[in-house]
């Protein structure tokens, strides 16, 4: 129980670190190496490292608003 | 015991322990056993109060003070449920010691830390001492994994937006100066348990001297405790109000 947790843990933070290196990587490096090289085959156009976040943003904060809207309803019903 | 607190030749200070019951027949006679048990060369009394509990916990509490002596123990029991910040600032009225403890009677807060809270703050002078489960040494005890991260989460957004100095902001296991809990309790408007993070954060803005030990915090052992949607937004409000206003 405690170890597995422990485990979870973990690997969320190496989730969250590689997908760190991965983005500075690929935004702050990337752009000063030629753009003939290889290594731009294990990346997507410079673009998407913009649309890719914003649209993950956006998906983020529409959830966090329905949830809370729908718990504030649910309680105003509640209530009345 | 190693951690037992040595007061040889200081200035003994008195303690004022701070419980505020509902329904807690159960839990009250384990706690104070563990308070007499774990405090022995300290001079304290425990001020129950009790929110008119329907289970007769005021009885065992009079049981227990026919036991331990009414000086002890004291019973401050009010008429109806009225929340937990009112029950402080009832309790403090009544408190008599130079410091005030206040803990839960549900036993997620061992006794067995009292020591070491009183230990710190002799050693640091410190207004306030809070236990927190965010350190070496400290965690919590039975809960489940999704409890573990809503838990660390609530902490980690708290502590982005407050900047709170301490790393545990809603535990309630709290060793406090007598004058410092009457300043900060009488600025605080906050209910149920943004009250307690509504409390240290204040203390922080006013610049008490806060010091923290860790604890392990263990899931009430008899009834349940919730944690749903509705608190999760309520928290989110309490964290919105304190961030505008502190």
């Amino acid at each position: 129980m405690e170890l597995a947790d422990r485990a979870v843990g973990l690997l969320l933070s190496s989730i969250s670190l590689s997908i760190f290196t991965y983005y500075t990587f690929w935004v702050i490096i990337l752009p000063f190496v030629d753009s003939d090289h290889f290594i731009h085959k294990y990346f997507l156009p410079q673009d998407y490292a913009i649309l890719v976040p914003v649209f993950a943003g956006i998906a983020l904060l529409s959830l966090i608003s329905v949830f809370i809207g729908m718990v504030m309803l649910k309680s105003k019903k509640k209530k009345a | 015991m190693a951690d037992e607190m040595e007061t040889k030749g200081e200035k003994k200070y008195k303690y004022s322990i701070i419980i505020p019951t509902y329904n807690e027949r159960l839990n009250i006679a384990i706690i104070v056993y563990l308070i007499f048990k774990h405090l022995r060369d300290v001079d304290f009394e425990i001020i129950v109060v009790d929110d008119g509990s329907p289970d007769g916990t005021q009885e065992i509490v009079k049981q227990l003070q026919q036991l331990y002596g009414e000086d002890r123990i004291l019973l401050r029991a009010r008429a109806k449920k009225l929340g937990l910040g009112t029950a402080y600032i009832h309790g403090l009225k009544h408190a008599t010691g130079d410091f005030v403890v206040i803990m839960d009677a549900d036993l997620s807060h061992h006794p067995k830390y009292l020591p070491s809270f009183i230990k710190k703050q002799l050693e640091t002078n410190a207004s306030i001492v809070t236990g927190t489960r965010y350190v070496k040494g400290g965690g919590v005890h039975g809960w489940n994994l999704m409890r573990k991260l809503t838990s660390r989460g609530a902490n980690v957004l708290a502590q982005t937006l407050l900047w709170p100095g301490v790393s545990d902001l809603t535990g309630s296991f709290r060793l406090y100066k007598k004058s410092a809990l009457e300043d900060v309790i009488s600025s605080c408007v906050s209910k149920g348990y943004v009250f307690q993070m509504e409390m240290i954060v204040r203390a922080t803005r006013k610049g008490y001297h806060i010091e923290e030990v860790p604890i392990t915090f263990v899931d009430r052992v008899f009834g349940t405790s919730k944690l749903g949607g509705s608190e999760i937004v309520e928290y989110l409000k309490g964290l919105v109000y304190l961030l505008l206003t502190t």
